[in-house]
């Protein structure tokens, strides 16, 4: 007779429980893992106007898209701009040693929101700031370096093919180096100062302190800047985008077209999105397969535990 | 007897029924909504207008047509929702599929949304010849067209030339039987320091070398020369694109001499104003929207030292006489899940040739797709208004400005987006014309083969 009572109170508590997460599960469900399917099902299907008519071709567009040098060439960009964007880890670091050895104080923080800065402005108008600034002809890059050498550079940092990449690292380094310096400036605060004292009693110089108490200590943080940071290189869009002049064939030579442009190709411009959806996948295998291999080198995981 | 009497009336109801509904006929009774949705001017000037910050005009909003329009017809409302320029592609097809969209601003270009109107056009040969152009696409079976849309805005791209430049430089003014050579050889000439005044003078601006566009510039090249790459089949896949020959190296060298009397800045595409300016330092260039460009001149007060004319005149091909040009537009679509197609189509005419609705597209900036719109512009820009006109009146007929046999943007995948890429690197002087070529065409191989 009791059992009914239990239940009844147990499925009432369940329901409140649930109801706090009801929302959140049917977001995640409607906006995640629908489409999420969706661009499953599609790369399979010849899609070209959604709702307009689908024919289930198989393979066909994955087979499409490997056989194109383009595509091949933008999966390449992709990598090595992603690799490159990784600068933003050691620049972040000395960022956070240097502003670190400030000591706590107004001048600390004066220097950590500064440098953070370039994090909370809106990215489209810094773009179009950094087309000017890495301009070839009157850039304010070539000018600064003209000085310095003693006479005029006129190296095309976004339009011509061999520095193209070298351009678009230093817009990214310079947008997401304070994101960088902040968890490296957090992960060196929180190393125990003993360890340093110790260190000195023993007569370890600055650069022994560093190598053998800084960096180890530092692994953790570095783990999940570079993890986040393979994430979000990979997933490269609107800046390459608009300095390349809103063009997804990617400027100079085709040298910035990361895969999420040659995906928006077939989104926007021609719709294909079987062949979009197809490249979508190639993506989403090509990131999971990144940070499985980051996560298993770094150890991140098991240091989070 | 009765019975063959009364199928015989029967039939000769429902003859008069099929008759009578297939007729064209409005019922000013009938309580309509039209829904518009797109871009086109309607998101630039907004429902109540706004003001143009360069030349200080005044441009009304899109409630003033449509006051316009209900003065005709109080019955049919007109609900216009605009979607912004970045994706507009997506938004139209978004809210097609949401339904109850009746005409696409500036949808001619997603053709599978398209009612077809060459039928329409059949029916109204009177209208047909009031106006200049019509969006006519190939789709489906690539070998044929239809008119996707008309367009309510017609903007042929012309040069302008600055005749203080050209006059320091000793060089007339040409006209409109110039070709690209003479062209090139009066860019030559005012590259350099200027005899007068001894500032930096350029001999040309190449056309959006900034942005997408710059495809205009190797578009009005292929149709001067009659370069015509593409072959088309019945689909895309029996279609030939082969850009290989001497005459497309012709084009790619010329634009690569004309890049070298352009300004760096121009060349590498950053930081380019393509207005007409008190500061100008370019002797010819071009671009579309003649009729804005001669008021920020006029708000300059500099329109005196400026010469609008065609640009040079084609020399090959079944169009060889008329004038080359890339033809930008404005267009209407009717959306083929409209329920008011007859109400939609008479909107599209009521904007294309209405004096009052021509009036206001004029008063937007934009040049109107009818002779109203021509005599209004003769009133407003005098002689300068000679030079869009004398490329609209040569215009082949059934010119297509997208998908013909030197550009399409439509059925070829990255033909389009490939061309920027190579032309942008030739303009900047990374890559000869024939590496230029020898990459476009591995692109289109590429992306041929990938489709057969």
């Amino acid at each position: 007779m009791k059992r009914p009572k239990i239940t009844k109170r147990i499925v009432r508590n369940q329901l409140v429980a649930y109801s706090f997460i009801i929302v959140s599960l049917i977001t995640l469900l409607v906006l995640v893992y629908v489409p999420m399917l969706t661009t499953i099902r599609y790369s399979t299907y010849k899609v070209g106007l959604v709702g307009y008519g689908e024919k289930f071709v198989g393979w066909a567009n994955y087979k499409m898209l490997f056989s194109q040098k383009a595509f091949w060439k933008s999966i390449t960009n992709t990598i090595i701009l992603a690799v490159m964007g990784l600068l933003t880890i050691p620049v972040g670091f000395i960022l956070a040693v240097l502003i670190n050895s400030l000591g706590r104080g107004r001048t600390q923080e004066f220097f950590r929101v500064g440098f953070y800065l370039p994090n909370i402005i809106t990215g489209v108008s810094v773009y179009l700031i950094f087309q000017v600034v890495l301009m070839g002809s009157g850039g304010l890059l070539n000018n600064f370096l003209g000085k310095i050498v003693g006479h005029p550079v006129t190296i095309g940092w976004l339009s011509n093919p061999k520095y193209a990449k070298v351009g678009a690292t230093i817009l990214w380094v310079w947008m997401n180096a304070g994101y960088s310096m902040l968890i490296n400036l957090a992960s060196l605060q929180a190393i125990p100062t003993d360890l340093y004292e110790a260190a000195a009693l023993d007569g370890a110089t600055a650069f022994q302190k560093m190598l053998h108490i800084t960096i180890p200590n530092m692994k953790a943080c570095f783990s999940l800047l570079f993890v986040t940071g393979m994430i979000n290189g990979l997933a490269r869009f609107t800046d390459i985008y608009i300095i390349s002049g809103s063009n997804t064939s990617g400027g100079a030579g085709g040298s910035l077209q990361t895969i999420l442009m040659y995906i928006f190709q077939y989104s926007f411009e021609t719709p294909n999105y079987g062949i979009s959806s197809a490249g979508a996948m190639i993506l989403f295998v090509l990131v999971f397969a990144f940070t499985m291999i980051n996560v298993r080198l770094t150890g991140f995981l098991k240091d989070e535990v | 007897m009765k019975k063959v009497l009364a199928l015989t009336l029967t039939l000769a109801m429902l003859f008069v029924m099929c008759i009578g509904g297939s007729a064209f006929a409005l019922d000013e009774n009938e309580k309509v909504t039209l829904h518009l949705y797109g871009t086109a001017n309607f998101v630039d000037v907004g429902p109540d207008g706004v003001t143009d910050l360069v030349s200080g005009v005044e441009m009304p909003g899109y409630n003033e047509l449509i006051s316009y329009w209900n003065e005709l017809h109080p019955n049919v409302e007109v609900v216009v929702e605009t979607c912004p320029w970045d994706s507009w592609l997506t938004s139209i097809q978004t809210a097609v599929l949401s339904g109850g969209v009746d005409i696409i601003l500036h949808g001619a270009t997603l053709t599978e949304l398209c009612e077809p109107l060459d039928d329409y056009l059949a029916a109204d040969p009177e209208y047909a010849d009031t106006i200049f152009a019509t969006e006519n696409k190939r789709f489906g079976e690539l070998d044929k067209t239809m008119v996707a849309g008309i367009q309510y805005v017609i903007e042929p791209s012309i040069a302008y030339i600055d005749t203080d430049i050209l006059e320091h430089y000793g060089v007339e003014v040409p006209d409109a039987s110039w070709t690209w050579d003479d062209l090139i050889a009066i860019a030559e000439k005012c590259t350099g320091t200027d005899p007068v005044t001894g500032k930096q003078t350029y001999g040309v601006q190449l056309c959006y070398t900034h942005t997408q566009n710059i495809f205009q510039n190797y578009y009005q090249l292929a149709m001067a020369y009659g370069a015509a790459p593409i072959t088309y089949g019945k689909t895309a896949a029996e279609s030939t694109i082969d850009v290989t020959g001497e005459k497309m190296l012709d084009i790619f060298t010329k634009i690569q001499k004309l890049a070298e009397c352009c300004a760096p800045n121009v060349r590498e595409g950053v930081n380019v104003n393509m207005d007409l300016n008190a500061e100008n330092d370019t002797a010819i260039r071009w671009r579309t929207l003649a009729y804005d460009q001669y008021r920020k001149a006029v708000a300059a007060g500099i329109d005196d030292h400026f010469a609008f004319i065609p640009l040079p005149v084609i020399e090959e091909g079944d169009a060889a006489g008329a004038q080359s040009t890339y033809f930008g537009s404005y267009n209407m679509a009717i959306c083929n899940t409209s329920e008011h197609k007859d109400w939609a189509w008479e909107f599209i005419k009521f904007v294309t040739t209405n004096e009052k609705a021509v009036e206001w597209t004029l008063a937007t900036g934009g040049i109107p797709n009818c002779g109203y719109g021509m005599e209004l512009l003769k009133e407003k820009m005098g002689d300068k208004a000679n030079g869009p006109i004398q490329v609209l009146e040569t215009l082949p007929d059934g010119f297509c400005n997208t998908t013909n046999v030197w550009y399409d943007n439509v059925n070829f995948g990255t033909f389009s987006t490939y061309l920027v890429t190579v032309l942008k690197d030739l303009v900047y002087g990374n890559i000869t014309p024939e590496e230029a070529i020898a990459n476009w065409q591995a692109n289109i191989d590429d992306y041929m083969a990938s489709i057969k």
